[in-house]
């Protein structure tokens, strides 16, 4: 290569004068807020991929929430950060610090995949920050790895699992044979499911997984065919969920082996399965047509809001706001009080839309659980099967 | 070939050295933390660029190395006290370099898109193994609960839970890296790396094994994507199966492609534009409601960069290397000419068929060393699958070969090279985006093929001289420093000339070198091959007969696969056989001319 | 034997699904030159189109007939704007373009559909299902599908065999020189070789909708799944494409039932060991 004298033409100079300042900019410090400012609490969670739709009904009963506050709790102005997790657990670090550090947020919530969760409680158990799990329900959260700083405003996957277990012994069933993806959340889901149903005398036949997300489904249901149990438990979600559906369905094996699972085998794609879905039976902390005021209040806002009915998923984000706004009156909107904030949240308890809610040592919900039966599209309340209804909370050292 | 770093680039490097050694002081912890994971980010791509950019394979999987490199920290973490820095990341060199070497001792064997392919299949299956089974915590990941340390002798020298210290930690190896990457693709080692990436059949060709100077690359750069996830893991102290994903691995290559290929340092500065625009597009105090669009917002932008620049911003910092006439002065007498003896070549029975067809039939054939060997022959006859076969290029179906008496039947091509065989193509096969001095002294380095040269030392003035020697005897030595695409077409076949003489090689083998001359570069080579036979031996497959009968010492008839007839070039003009099956069909005048 | 059987139809139906969306990936990978990372968009915008079309139309086989000739112009266009600049060019272009086009497409499919899982029905006429054994059936709707899969494969070699623009394809899958030696005017071919690919693609989004339902990103599995079949069936071969997605679907049916611990793995391994024993694939010319 040619050499000039000085080997920098001026064009040069100009290009690095320019890659200097960019370099400094970086990355954009923001001002700190003075006490005055709004209260910032994070939002984190997927409004892109396969589990948006979940991140947005979150977030629209947090917005609800707060609007029918009139924009403030504990009579502080409070603003939300909203940040695309993507879903994505290797990005989760970084777009936990930005929110904490860079977006400097009094609060965070958040998010739906346990992947991500994963990655956000760590990070919040080291800085301390009041956080609130929005959804994910990965056991670890709230047993061995629980913090002081950390609550669920929704469940953990064993708990949804242990309760299932026991709906389906008591509806006579002893043999079964459950069906999940290989991932974490199918298999705790299971876990819980096995614990109580074959400590009340059922047997589990045999346990078949299917790699996450594959959606294939026809070469096991030929092996539950061929296995011929009394009912199988299964658990898939949103797009998997609908397609398992349907093809258990059309399959005609809803008729001699009953279809059971966690509630969100059927939240969410109701309308996806339409009738193929009659006859799906599932447990949860939720049901559409539980008959209380706070429900019926619950429904109607979000209906006259954004035109549709809220899911289990808007639940948990509007119980989020419930638990926060508890916290913060307990502590007079002084989020700089980490420790009494959080003490405060864990002593909480109150109305929810699912029913009586409080605290587990491990800040799990305490909560009811619910048998539904899927009918033209929606999930009919059959009965309740757990009251108050808590997790274990192996492997955590906190106390009351 | 890639030159040193010219002064605006290590100009911006520079600036953005102090820019990062400032940010401790001025930026605060977010900032910190924000350029340690870019640092990080910046070494992986670093060394996805040695693949890609420099070698040429393209590896959708990269992020496989970077994702073990990560777990290496979870299995030697504890939980009650912190594991030491200085056995946790070379440990994750290791893991990742060890699996790099299995997986590439397969992948490799590949090439172009198939290579694409497998890489991103042996990700998914690394993936699949970490998400499925209880090896390392699941699909939801694991925790690494105390983050490493560097001790030495039980002292405790550098806390990398510490982030100014840890961000300082990734800033150096940064540097490092870099330079040292620069150093590997600036080595002996790495020019063929890059020759490879252009042309690996003329590298094979000259003798070097090719597939080990890819492996070895491949390895390399799995390391230093191990050291890089180790790195990642130590920031939060959290892994999870999705580093593995085929997404890490894309994201890799964008950052490569949008900072230009093959640079080392345009990636740095792709990885760095990439985390930029990704971070305000998100940020929704700052761009507002783009920020729920954000990833429209940014394909968008991706597509401009494609269209727009496509040497990526590097393309910006770096002018595209044009024909470079003016060359730097070759020296005139550069070594003294050695006579040397030829290798003498001869077959025996030598025989290849394609599924009926039989190309080569039953050739017994001996060829004198120091002379100039003619084969002609009717098109089909067999000529190039003659020579094919003497190279190795192709495996014979029977009969034998033997070089200076030693037989190489079934040998590899770049092992027969290694003997002393050179030859060119009917297609010249040269290094295009090189230089004509670099092409010689990549041929030159055959002389001593052995892969794992990092230095010069040792060679660095044989090699000059041998390539010096070659540019002039062929006549480029005026148009050393020209790119070789920018040679022309009579040009480009004496620099592939050149190339076998700078190689050392003592037998050519020649497939029509006169193609497509003019008369007067006509004639200049077969005086340069007559001259040639001095110190080589030298076989020539050519069309042009009135060349041939005046440059061989011997002729080699074929027809249709078989030996017609052999002997000096009156015998063969006299040969009433080779008149009838062959000559003939020029007319009696011309071939008798 | 039963399971084994009924295996052998599951892997045959699925194989045939892939089959036709790797078909359109092959086609613009040999002839155009094209590594398209974004055709899982394409698989995606047929099933879309399906459940929009069908909620108008009432019925999927009513939308197919309208909705691949809007796939085909849809794709024509994308080639138009995007993709012709990229012949010739890097591969590593090629990758980053198409890359950037799943970030814009599934933005505007978040835009236009929304996030939330939907479901297309399965026309009254072919919902019923035929009794396997004393439990299992099969649906018809998924014999309907294989039928639909078998019947555009026949389309298609009758097109490449056949017409002169399969002449031209052919042309261009053996030698893509050869085309411009033929005087083909290329442009025209490989607008219309894309748009194709697309139509495809979208061709099986849509015929799989009501099995798959649809939803954000439902195309994403099938693009990693082709491009594995493309590569064992060797690029560029259409008859590569149809063996190599009938192992695939074959594979993926067995190794669930008698491997599944290694269940993801199986095709993944199988490709690995195609490519050894034959590193240009199945019927690659490489």
């Amino acid at each position: 290569m040619p050499k000039s004298a000085s080997g920098l033409t001026r064009r040069d100079l100009m290009m690095l004068a320019g890659a200097g300042a960019t370099s400094l900019a970086l990355p954009f410090p923001r001002p700190a807020f003075a006490q005055a400012q709004p209260i910032k609490v994070g939002l984190l969670l997927p409004y892109s991929g396969t589990y948006a739709q979940l991140g947005e009904a979150i977030t629209r009963a947090m917005e609800l929430y707060l609007k029918q506050n009139g924009g403030k709790l504990a009579g502080r102005e409070v603003v939300f950060v909203k940040l695309d997790d993507e879903a994505s657990p290797p990005k989760a670090p970084e777009l936990t610090t930005k929110l904490i550090e860079g977006e400097k947020v009094d609060i965070l919530t958040g998010p739906v995949h346990s992947g991500v969760a994963m990655a956000m409680t760590k990070i919040a158990r080291e800085v301390g920050i009041p956080t609130i799990d929005t959804n994910a329900g990965a056991n670890i959260i709230t047993r061995q790895q629980c913090a002081k700083n950390i609550f669920r405003s929704s469940f953990s996957n064993g708990q949804v699992g242990l309760a299932t277990g026991k709906a389906m012994l008591d509806a006579g069933i002893k043999t079964a044979v459950s069906f999940t993806w290989k991932y974490a959340a199918g298999e705790e889901m299971v876990e819980g499911f096995r614990d109580t149903f074959t400590k009340g005398g059922g047997k589990v036949l045999k346990d078949i997984t299917v790699p996450f997300p594959n959606v294939e489904f026809q070469a096991a249901l030929a092996e539950i065919a061929s296995l011929k149990p009394e009912a199988v438990y299964s658990f898939f979600a949103g797009g998997g969920a609908a397609k398992f559906i349907k093809d258990y369905a059309s399959a005609n094996l809803q008729s001699s082996i009953p279809l059971w699972g966690p509630g969100f085998l059927t939240d969410g794609v109701e309308q996806a399965v339409g009738n193929a879905g009659n006859g799906v039976k599932t447990v949860l902390h939720y049901a559409d047509d539980l008959d209380n005021p706070e429900n019926k209040a619950f429904r109607a806002a979000f209906n006259e809001a954004y035109k549709l009915y809220p899911d289990v998923y808007a639940v948990q984000g509007w119980d989020a706001m419930q638990l926060l706004e508890i916290g913060l009156k307990g502590v007079g909107g002084d989020v700089a009080k980490r420790d009494e904030l959080c003490a405060a949240m864990s002593k909480a308890s109150f109305k929810s839309p699912r029913g009586p809610f409080r605290l587990s040592s491990s800040h799990n919900p305490i909560q009811n659980f619910y048998l539904r039966e899927l009918k033209d599209g929606s999930n009919a309340l059959v009965k309740t099967v757990a009251t108050e209804f808590p997790d274990l909370t192996t492997g955590c050292k906190l106390s009351v | 070939m890639l030159t040193r770093p010219r002064p605006l680039v290590l100009a911006v490097l520079a600036a953005l050295l102090v820019a990062g050694l400032l940010i401790p002081a001025f930026g605060g912890p977010y900032a910190v933390k924000f350029t340690t994971r870019f640092i990080v980010f910046a070494i992986f791509v670093l060394s996805l660029d040695l693949l890609i950019g420099i070698t040429g394979l393209v590896s959708f999987g990269h992020a496989m190395f970077f994702a073990l490199g990560a777990y290496a920290l979870y299995f030697v973490s504890s939980t009650s006290e912190a594991s030491n820095a200085l056995v946790a990341f070379p440990a994750a060199m290791l893991l990742a370099g060890l699996v790099a070497a299995a997986i590439g001792a397969v992948a490799v064997l590949t090439r172009g898109f198939y290579f694409i392919m497998v890489t991103l299949a042996f990700g998914q299956m690394l993936f699949s193994l970490f998400f499925d089974t209880k090896i390392a915590g699941g699909s939801d990941g694991a925790y690494i609960y105390i983050k490493p340390a560097v001790s030495l002798a039980g002292v405790t020298l550098l806390d990398l839970d510490h982030r100014t210290t840890f961000f300082f930690v990734c800033l150096a190896l940064l540097v490092v890296v870099y330079a040292a990457l620069l150093a590997v693709a600036r080595s002996p080692f790495g020019r063929v790396l890059q020759g490879i990436r252009w042309n690996e059949g003329r590298l094979a060709a000259l003798g070097f094994n090719t597939y080990v100077y890819k492996l070895l690359s491949f390895i390399i750069a799995g390391a230093f994507a191990g050291l890089a996830g180790v790195l990642y893991a130590t920031i939060d102290g959290y892994v999870t199966p999705d580093l593995f994903g085929w997404r890490q691995s894309g994201i890799a290559i964008m950052m490569v492609v949008l900072g230009g290929v093959g640079t080392l340092f345009g990636p740095i500065l792709g990885a760095l534009s990439f985390s930029l625009v990704e971070e305000v597009l998100k940020t929704e105090s700052l761009v507002g409601p783009i920020a729920t669009n954000w990833s429209l917002a940014l394909g968008v932008l991706l597509i401009a960069t494609v269209l727009g620049a496509p040497r990526g911003i590097a393309g910006w910092l770096e002018p595209k290397r044009g024909a470079e006439a003016a060359a730097a002065p070759v020296p005139a007498t550069a070594r003294e000419r050695r006579p040397m003896k030829g290798k003498a070549i001869e077959t025996e029975g030598l025989s290849r068929a394609f599924g009926g067809l039989i190309a080569v039939n039953d050739v017994t054939l001996r060829l004198a060393p120091n002379q100039v060997h003619g084969i002609i022959g009717p098109n089909g006859a067999g000529k190039t699958t003659l020579i094919n076969l003497l190279s190795g290029a192709l495996r014979s179906t029977s009969g034998r070969i033997r070089l200076d008496g030693e037989d190489i039947t079934g040998w590899a091509q770049h092992a027969i090279a290694r003997r002393g065989l050179g030859r060119s193509y009917q297609r010249t096969n040269i290094i295009l985006p090189f230089t004509a001095r670099e092409n010689c002294l990549i041929a030159a380095q055959a002389r001593h093929p052995e892969a794992l040269r990092f230095s010069t030392r040792g060679y660095a003035k044989e090699e000059a001289t041998e390539a010096a020697y070659a540019l002039n005897a062929t006549g480029l030595a005026g148009r050393a420093d020209t790119v070789a695409a920018h040679l022309s077409h009579g040009e480009q076949r004496q620099l592939e000339i050149a190339m076998l003489i700078a190689s050392g090689a003592r037998l050519l083998i020649l497939d029509e070198p006169l193609g497509g001359m003019g008369p007067e570069e006509t004639g200049r080579v077969t005086a340069l091959l007559r001259d040639l036979s001095a110190d080589h031996t030298v076989i020539l497959v050519e069309h042009d007969m009135d060349a041939i009968f005046a440059a061989a010492d011997t002729l080699t008839v074929l027809v249709e696969g078989r030996l017609l007839a052999h002997g000096s070039p009156q015998d063969i003009r006299r040969d009433p056989a080779v008149r009838k099956a062959y000559l003939g069909r020029f007319g009696e005048n011309e071939a008798v001319a | 034997m039963e399971l084994v059987l009924i295996q052998i139809l599951n892997g045959l139906q699925y194989g045939l699904l892939i089959f036709l969306a790797a078909s359109g990936l092959t086609l613009v990978f040999g002839i155009l030159g094209i590594i398209n990372l974004s055709h899982g968009s394409f698989y995606m915008l047929g099933a879309y189109l399906s459940l929009t079309l069908t909620s108008y139309t009432g019925d999927i086989f009513l939308s197919l007939l309208i909705g691949i000739p809007l796939a085909f112009a849809f794709g024509a266009l994308i080639e138009w704007l995007f993709i012709r600049h990229l012949y010739g060019r890097d591969h590593l272009q090629q990758v980053l373009l198409t890359f950037a086009l799943i970030l814009i497409f599934n933005d505007l499919q978040r835009v236009v559909w929304g996030t939330r899982p939907h479901s297309v029905p399965i026309p009254s006429y072919l919902s019923a299902s035929v009794q396997l054994s004393d439990v299992l059936s099969y649906p018809v709707y998924r014999l309907a599908v294989a039928g639909f899969c078998v019947l555009l494969a026949l389309g298609m070699v009758y097109v490449i065999q056949y017409t002169r623009i399969g002449q031209m394809i052919r042309a261009g899958e053996s030698n893509r020189e050869m085309v411009e030696v033929l005087g083909i005017d290329s442009r025209l071919l490989f607008r219309f070789v894309f748009a194709a690919g697309v139509a495809l693609a979208a061709a099986a989004g849509a015929i799989a909708a009501p099995i798959d339902s649809v939803y954000p990103g439902v195309g994403e599995p099938v693009l990693i799944i082709s491009f594995v079949v493309v590569v064992i069936g060797g690029i560029g071969s259409i008859k590569g494409a149809f063996f190599g997605a009938l192992l695939i679907g074959l594979a993926d049916a067995f190794g669930k039932v008698f491997l599944p611990e290694f269940a993801s793995v199986v095709v993944y391994a199988l490709m690995a060991a195609v490519l050894v024993v034959s590193p240009g694939g199945l019927f690659g010319r490489a």
